[in-house]
């Protein structure tokens, strides 16, 4: 293995299948999860609304905290391991970027956010906070599936 | 071969990047313990056999995973001995396995054995903080 020693990945096609192939499960990931929210709580504000605290007049019961609470641990899991996994390829193939130390800090805490915002939200029944869970999970959805074409393009391109 | 400067700068948005999963997995593991909590409160009742098998098959390879993960952070650490870090790795699996298997205890002994389960989770929850913790120091 040259790129053990030399650490460069122009001539290393396998470590490059290794890394496209990831990114392209985790873009994959990305969207399949985002449409899965869609369909268990929504990211409508009514829809997520309706899911977490019921509607009498369409007699849906709210969702059990325990329910919810193994949602969120699935959640909290998952994304873990994306957004890690996402940044060390990224960290890797874009060392020179200017933008990396803030990248790293956004990814990582709107993720975060994202999660415990909707357990926030179910505390404070409130409107506002699932507005701002929906915003914070398309916003790293989206930001994993920025990172993720980012790499695959580089990828490609060495 | 790399430029020096490259490799210490990348060294350390790495070190960012492991600091944030390490709060990562505090927050991903105090879901699980608050869940078990909620559910059960501090004694848990029996469950059939399925409900074991459904709990402990996703848990023993995501916490597997996980205490893999974090512990090889340790691979490149210089402040600890090898030792040390070996026993705090087999103590935290062996834990791991008997907090895991805690339901399969209670259904073979019975109701004392759910005080057995509630205490082995907090020593694994602290064995796991304590791992947490030590890769941090790590850093």
């Amino acid at each position: 293995m040259k790129f053990l020693v030399t650490k460069s990945l122009h001539n290393a096609s396998f470590f490059k299948y290794l890394i496209g192939f990831l990114s392209l499960f985790i873009i994959l990931f990305l969207m399949t999860d985002s449409l899965l929210h869609h369909l268990q709580i929504g990211l409508t504000l009514e829809k997520a609304s309706f899911s977490l605290f019921g509607n009498e007049e369409e007699f849906l019961e709210p969702l059990l905290f325990s329910s919810l609470l193994l949602q969120v641990h699935i959640d909290l899991f998952l994304s873990m391991f994306v957004v890690f996994v996402t940044l060390v390829s990224y960290i890797r193939l874009y060392e020179k970027s200017k933008y990396l130390t803030q990248t790293i800090h956004i990814f990582y805490l709107v993720t975060m956010a994202s999660s415990l915002s909707l357990l926030l939200s179910y505390f404070m029944a409130s409107n506002i906070i699932i507005f701002i869970w929906i915003i914070l999970f398309i916003s790293w959805h989206i930001m994993g599936l920025y990172l993720n074409s980012k790499i695959l393009w580089k990828i490609i391109r060495l | 071969m790399e430029n020096y400067s490259f490799m210490k700068k990348r060294e350390k948005h790495y070190h960012l990047s492991i600091k944030y999963f390490l709060i990562f997995t505090f927050f991903t593991f105090s879901s699980g313990s608050t869940l078990f909590f909620v559910e059960n409160g501090f004694s848990p009742k029996l469950k059939s056999f399925e409900t074991i098998i459904e709990i402990f098959t996703p848990h023993v390879m995501a916490m597997g995973l996980t205490i893999f993960v974090v512990a090889h952070f340790l691979l490149f650490s210089t402040r600890y001995k090898q030792q040390f870090l070996e026993k705090i790795f087999i103590i935290l699996v062996f834990l791991m396995l008997l907090e895991e298997s805690g339901y399969l205890l209670m259904s073979i002994g019975g109701e004392f054995f759910s005080m057995i389960k509630v205490l082995l989770l907090l020593l694994y929850s602290i064995a796991f903080i304590a791992m947490l913790w030590v890769v941090l120091m790590s850093l």
